[in-house]
């Protein structure tokens, strides 16, 4: 949602400051200050280009507006200050403003965070970080999220699915988000491969189904060797086909 | 270890005084090859009470192949 905030020069007792008041004496050379709009807890509002940065205007007869939407979700609120530059010779104070809460908008997809990543709401991305080396049979947690636009969480509580192109992993069945997210517990991959595709999927009937998205690329290693298998003419190898022996 | 798990396809029938290929990988238990495996020796047995030259062979990257 689009936000206009008005920064304007004013005296003592707060009073606009258009020209000569008893406290700044209109002359000539007198000139408006340049300010410069800062957000301080959203950095995504100029890191994603949605204004210039840095993101300035010259008073006009004591005021100016400047235009902007909160990018990143935060309960707390976003922090806004307007400042003088000094670039023309000024030094007015500073000032400060929380609008708040700032909410994530309706869920249209989702993320998935490997183990070795967090979430980044607001990026461009949604999280940082690379993921782990799996090892294969090992235990790992993979989590996801709905999300707006943004990539900021977004409450939602529909049922989600996990898919992988390893066949013979243990994929943890669809679970339903709370709140927007839930963790996969007790993912284990079974193939080592430097590709191991993973696949979050909308499960639920609600419309419109959020979009798949797709993790590529991730590694699996064999875990320590324990045993040796004999091949023969005519045999291939099938890694990753696997059960626990009864003997 | 017994197919299906690890391998597949049947073994081709050999021939008595041919040799033939056979190679051992070193795996996990999810019978992934464990590529970094070096051991000083493998030693290869046989029920076959007649087939010569079964002396221990080294082990390298993994896998050992020997003509039997």
């Amino acid at each position: 949602m689009t936000t206009t905030i008005t920064v304007n020069l004013v005296d003592n007792y707060f009073n606009v400051t258009k020209g000569t008041t008893p406290f700044i004496t209109y002359t000539s050379s007198f000139t408006m200050p340049l300010v410069q709009v800062n957000f301080l807890n959203d950095p995504n509002i100029q890191g994603r280009g949605f204004v210039q940065n840095p993101f300035q205007r010259t008073l006009n007869a004591g005021t100016t507006s400047f235009t902007f939407f909160a990018v990143t979700r935060d309960p707390s609120g976003l922090q806004v200050q307007a400042a003088d530059t000094g670039l023309t010779g000024t030094s007015y104070s500073t000032d400060t403003v929380v609008i708040s809460p700032v909410i994530s908008s309706a869920a249209v997809g989702m993320l998935v965070a490997m183990p070795g990543q967090i979430y980044a709401e607001g990026t461009v991305a949604g999280e940082t970080g690379v993921p782990s080396v799996l090892v294969a049979g090992s235990s790992n947690t993979i989590k996801v999220r709905a999300v707006d636009p943004y990539n900021n969480l977004a409450p939602d509580g529909r049922q989600i699915g996990l898919l992988a192109n390893d066949v013979y992993a243990n994929v943890p069945g669809p679970q339903a988000l709370a709140l927007g997210q839930t963790a996969f517990n007790n993912f284990l991959p079974s193939a080592a491969t430097g590709n191991l595709v993973i696949q979050a999927y909308d499960d639920d009937v609600l419309l419109p189904k959020l979009a798949t998205v797709t993790f590529s690329g991730l590694s699996v290693i064999p875990a320590g060797p324990t045993q040796m298998i004999v091949l023969l003419a005519g045999q291939s190898l099938v890694p990753a086909r696997w059960s626990r022996r009864t003997a | 270890m017994v197919a299906p798990y690890g391998v597949t396809g049947t073994p081709v029938a050999s021939t008595a005084g041919v040799t033939f290929g056979v190679t051992a990988y070193a795996t996990d238990l999810r019978y992934n090859v464990v590529s970094t495996v070096t051991k000083p020796t493998i030693n290869f047995t046989s029920d076959d009470p007649f087939v010569p030259g079964w002396a221990a062979s080294r082990w390298r990257a993994a896998r050992l192949r020997r003509r039997a």
